[in-house]
């Protein structure tokens, strides 16, 4: 039997005029996000914020829903990472906040720029321990740029566009915006046109230009250390201009790869814990280290106080607070790392014979692919995955050793193209941000490279994949182990394996097929290029599921405490 | 060594204890505050700080309390290097 319709309740034509120009505050804030251009939200509905789910169904938004809170933090991180623009997630209040943490902070530290929105409580219930009521303000005040409380329901638009120029402006990062249900509910006049953020302003070349010249001209053996402030800074044709026109020899950290293709003559590899050996050798033998957007993190300086020993330092960042953080500068360069790049002109360098140095460490201690055995080699697979995708190849990775073979192996013709999680380390990341990445940027060949561990982190987010049938491809290298912490057990923990034995894993394929995804196995090595083959062709969702060697190791290694002048290098492949 | 801080910042939720906890996190021990009014809708906030480790560096301290955005300035009064 069907219902009857229900009789719509009668109104009053003057009420309805004034009506029609109220807007809850649920309704100015998905205004104010199609204000600001923005065109995917990554969320997870509940109590809290369901105001806003009921407005999104009338707005030119795309939702994406994950199957996890933290998923969409990731996922938005991801799609910020590859389209350049602002990412944003929602979640209702307490726990589906707490959720966004891990997100927020990886965000935080890989200077990311995200909104994220979360339902509160009422406002007369927040401080009373309601039901799902947490201080997700404070909670989050260490790892978010700025945030807000919505104490008024008309501030919203002018809150909304300062959160995007804030994310966005100098070093980007997170901000959070806590809505609480009163607020997003209450009905207020509606603006008749919402302002978008202001673009954020370039910052201009510095006054110390001429101190920095002195210390080039003055070097023999200059070194560019590039980081991931290069590319938000939107500096690298200033830095592939700067680097070409001196002919300076460059390393990179793992968030500065590809800002110098990694295929340039001129780079050198990845330097750190896990670096080419040859870069490492370079910055120790520098007399002058310029350092472009990176922070002296501790996985790429080693032990610090010997870390590049010879060297003066010109440090440029758009972030003052960064210079002499760690290690002292001899000279800053802050503000825009853009216009500092242009603006550095030594004038000629003949830098042939510290050229003529670095290429015959690099040629010392080039990466070998040539590992005996049928056992498939996680490296060269990498290598051959990313040269054969080509300049469309854009990676996301989880984090582990998987995560350093990519950085170490693969081909970057670009920064925003390696998507990895450097500064947090978060398990987890790799599928949420590869479905981020695929929808910022459809024409690209996306690519989760995860492990075993890793993929457990966040694997319900196969069923957004399925959901929404995103082409990503997901290379899964399992060793049944959690590769990386056995091997630090092994080598630093005299090999008493604690708690890394993944043998008991679920059968990959099948838990794929049965959220819907094509999945196949790849166990020989023989099977690895028709396995590439496969997955590049695949034209929905993907996953290879490749059998690696548990005892396989990553080399090099500094290990923890060590100079980067005393890397371990184990066995031959 | 104690240093001490004056910071002008906008008298809006959670600023204070934002700055405060920056510098509590960046590696500074909270040896004594006063947070007074400072008109219109600013605040003055003296914090005496004492680091962890002889390493931290209180200027950037000071450029990090700068990038926060209630934050309109931060002083480090010339002869209050110790503070009183």
């Amino acid at each position: 039997m069907s219902a009857a319709p229900l009789a719509k309740p009668q109104q009053d034509p003057a009420a309805k005029d004034s009506l029609e120009n109220l807007a809850s505050g649920a309704q100015l804030l998905v205004r104010a996000l199609e204000t600001q251009g923005v065109e995917h939200v990554f969320g997870y509905p509940g109590g809290a914020i369901m105001p806003v789910y009921d407005a999104l169904t009338s707005s030119t938004l795309t939702h994406i829903l994950t199957r996890h809170e933290q998923g969409a933090a990731i996922a938005a991180e991801g799609y910020a990472r590859a389209s350049g623009k602002v990412g944003v997630c929602l979640a209702t209040s307490g726990p589906g906040a707490t959720n966004l943490v891990t997100g927020l902070a990886d965000a935080f530290l890989d200077s990311t720029p995200i909104v994220a929105i979360t339902g509160q409580v009422a406002t007369p219930l927040m401080g009373t321990d309601a039901f799902q009521e947490v201080d997700i303000f404070g909670i989050t005040l260490p790892i978010v740029k700025h945030s807000f409380v919505v104490r008024e329901t008309g501030d919203i638009p002018r809150i909304v566009a300062e959160a995007f120029r804030i994310a966005a402006e100098g070093r980007p990062g997170p901000v959070l915006i806590d809505l609480p249900k009163d607020i997003a509910v209450q009905r207020v006049p509606a603006p008749a046109q919402l302002e978008p953020a202001a673009p954020a302003p370039r910052a201009g070349a510095c006054t110390a230009m001429k101190e920095a010249e002195q210390l080039l001209r003055e070097s023999k053996k200059p070194l560019l250390y590039v980081g991931g402030g290069v590319q938000m800074a939107g500096a690298v044709r200033a830095l592939r201009a700067f680097a070409g026109r001196n002919g300076v020899p460059s390393v990179a950290t793992l968030k500065g790869l590809g800002a110098i293709p990694t295929d340039d003559p001129n780079f050198i590899g990845m330097l750190g814990m896990h670096g080419l050996k040859a870069a490492n050798l370079a910055v120790q033998e520098c007399d002058l280290l310029i350092v472009a957007g990176a922070r002296f993190d501790d996985r790429a300086t080693g032990k610090l106080d010997t870390f590049a020993p010879k060297a003066r330092v010109i440090h440029l960042d758009v972030d003052g607070a960064e210079i002499s953080k760690l290690r002292r500068a001899d000279v800053g360069l802050t503000g825009g790392i853009l216009a500092n790049l242009y603006a550095l002109d030594p004038g000629p360098m003949d830098l042939s014979a510290w050229r003529a140095e670095v290429d015959a460490m690099k040629a010392e201690h080039a990466w070998r692919y040539d590992a005996p055995g049928e056992n498939v080699y996680a490296p060269k697979l990498l290598r051959d995955l990313s040269e054969r995708a080509g300049d469309d190849f854009l990676v996301t990775c989880d984090v582990g050793q998987h995560q350093m073979w990519v950085a170490q192996h693969c081909r970057f013709v670009r920064p925003d193209v390696h998507l990895t999680s450097g500064g947090l380390g978060t398990m987890g990341f790799g599928l949420p941000a590869g479905i981020g990445a695929k929808l910022a940027r459809p024409e690209a060949t996306v690519v989760t490279v995860t492990g075993d561990g890793s993929i457990m982190m966040n694997i319900q987010e196969l069923a957004t994949l399925n959901r929404y049938k995103i082409p990503l491809k997901i290379v899964l290298l399992d060793n049944a182990m959690l590769g990386m912490v056995r091997q630090w057990q092994d080598l630093f923990f005299a090999g008493n394996l604690s708690e890394v034995d993944l043998s008991d894993n679920p059968d990959f394929v099948a838990v794929a097929q049965a959220f819907g995804v094509e999945a196949f196995a790849v166990e020989k090595r023989d099977q690895v290029d028709p396995g590439i083959d496969r997955l590049l062709a695949a034209e929905g969702p993907i996953l290879m599921h490749v059998k690696i060697d548990p005892k396989e190791n990553v080399w090099p290694l500094v290990p923890p405490g060590a100079s980067n002048a005393d890397m371990m290098e184990g066995e031959e492949p | 060594m104690s240093v001490r801080l004056l910071l002008t910042l906008h008298a809006v939720e959670g600023s204070v204890i934002r700055a405060i906890g920056l510098a509590e996190r960046r590696g500074w021990t909270l040896a004594g505050l006063e947070l007074t009014p400072a008109g219109g809708d600013l605040q003055r906030l003296r914090l005496d700080l004492e680091p962890r480790q002889d390493s931290r560096n209180v200027e950037v301290l000071k450029r990090q309390l700068e990038r926060l955005y209630d934050v309109e300035r931060v002083d480090l009064p010339v002869h209050a290097g110790a503070a009183s």
